[in-house]
């Protein structure tokens, strides 16, 4: 970060080599577009490079606050009037070959994606944090600046209401 | 640990038991094997971590160079402001002070000179304030 502070612009390559794969999943978990995701990516490495004077090594990793900004510009984006409709569930590949399997897969994807993107835009940042990044309780608290008690009532939250909308999404489905 | 304790750490934390936090982890194995309970309660949180793993963004390495090359070219790209930004440490102290100069005329030239009604106090500190001297001894 004192090399990207110095404008030494072969240290941010190696930091974007490094993490922009995760920052775009990660802006994708909460944003639900893969576009804006890759928007947002962007731009927080625009930030990285015209901020990282501002770093402190002593208040955390690069990694939580690099999280933070994430999670802090896709809340924004979310909280903006949105241009771009959401995307098809069916955008992202499956591997698996058996139709059955497959059948059932894309319908539980897709009301896996309807409910998640009916959770409010915090829930959703720290599903997106903790399942899909892996992050602790604590890292995840971190990235959205709460206190840990404060980030498991958001998770919690976020399963119960994404397991109950699953559950009647996949009931109207069979119905139809 | 109860069995309520396990439940409520299920459906915060999902069906691995290794990602709940430390303190936890040996005494809810323990509870995971002896009750069927709680092994129900880890099925069912198991079943919605794998559907939200249906969800989990893919990112293919496309996207990441792709990524990476726009920034590149953002960084590249002098900033460019307009010529009235660029002359803003000199615009905005000169128009502060122009501003305050203009409010002070206006409200100078607006005050009336004289109170056109005036209640007994008024008339007093008046005639105190802006009269002619008062003679000697009127008031003591």
């Amino acid at each position: 970060m004192a090399r990207i502070a110095a404008e030494d612009s072969r240290a941010l390559r190696f930091l974007m080599d490094r993490h922009m794969g995760r920052t775009i999943r990660l802006a994708e978990g909460i944003l639900r577009s893969s576009a804006e995701s890759e928007d947002v990516a962007q731009e927080a490495f625009v930030r990285v490079w015209r901020l990282a004077g501002s770093f402190d090594p002593r208040r955390g990793r690069f990694t939580t606050w690099l999280n933070r900004i994430v999670v802090n510009l896709s809340i924004d984006r979310l909280r903006k009037p949105r241009a771009e409709a959401m995307e098809a569930a069916d955008d992202i590949a499956s591997g698996e070959t058996d139709a059955l399997t497959r059948m059932i897969s894309g319908e539980e994807r897709r009301a896996v994606e309807a409910a998640l993107a009916a959770l409010p835009e915090r829930q959703r940042a720290a599903i997106a944090l903790f399942h899909f990044e892996g992050l602790s309780g604590r890292d995840g608290a971190a990235a959205m600046d709460l206190g840990e008690k404060a980030f498991e009532s958001l998770l919690i939250r976020a399963r119960v209401s994404l397991r109950e909308k699953v559950a009647v999404l996949l009931a109207e489905g069979r119905r139809r | 640990m109860k069995l309520d304790e396990f439940r409520d750490r299920a459906q915060r934390f999902g069906g691995d038991i290794g990602r709940w936090p430390e303190r936890n982890r040996l005494a809810a194995k323990a509870l995971a094997e002896a009750s069927p309970a709680a092994a129900a309660a880890l099925a069912e949180a198991c079943a919605l971590d794998r559907l939200i793993e249906l969800a989990r963004p893919e990112v293919a390495p496309e996207r990441v160079d792709r990524a990476i090359g726009n920034v590149g070219r953002r960084l590249a790209r002098p900033v460019r402001r307009a010529w009235w930004l660029r002359l803003m440490p000199v615009l905005a102290p000169a128009t502060s002070f122009a501003c305050a100069a203009v409010i002070g005329v206006a409200l100078g030239l607006a005050q009336p000179v004289l109170p056109t009604r005036q209640d007994g106090a008024e008339v007093l500190v008046s005639l105190v304030l802006d009269g002619p001297p008062l003679p000697r001894g009127w008031f003591y």
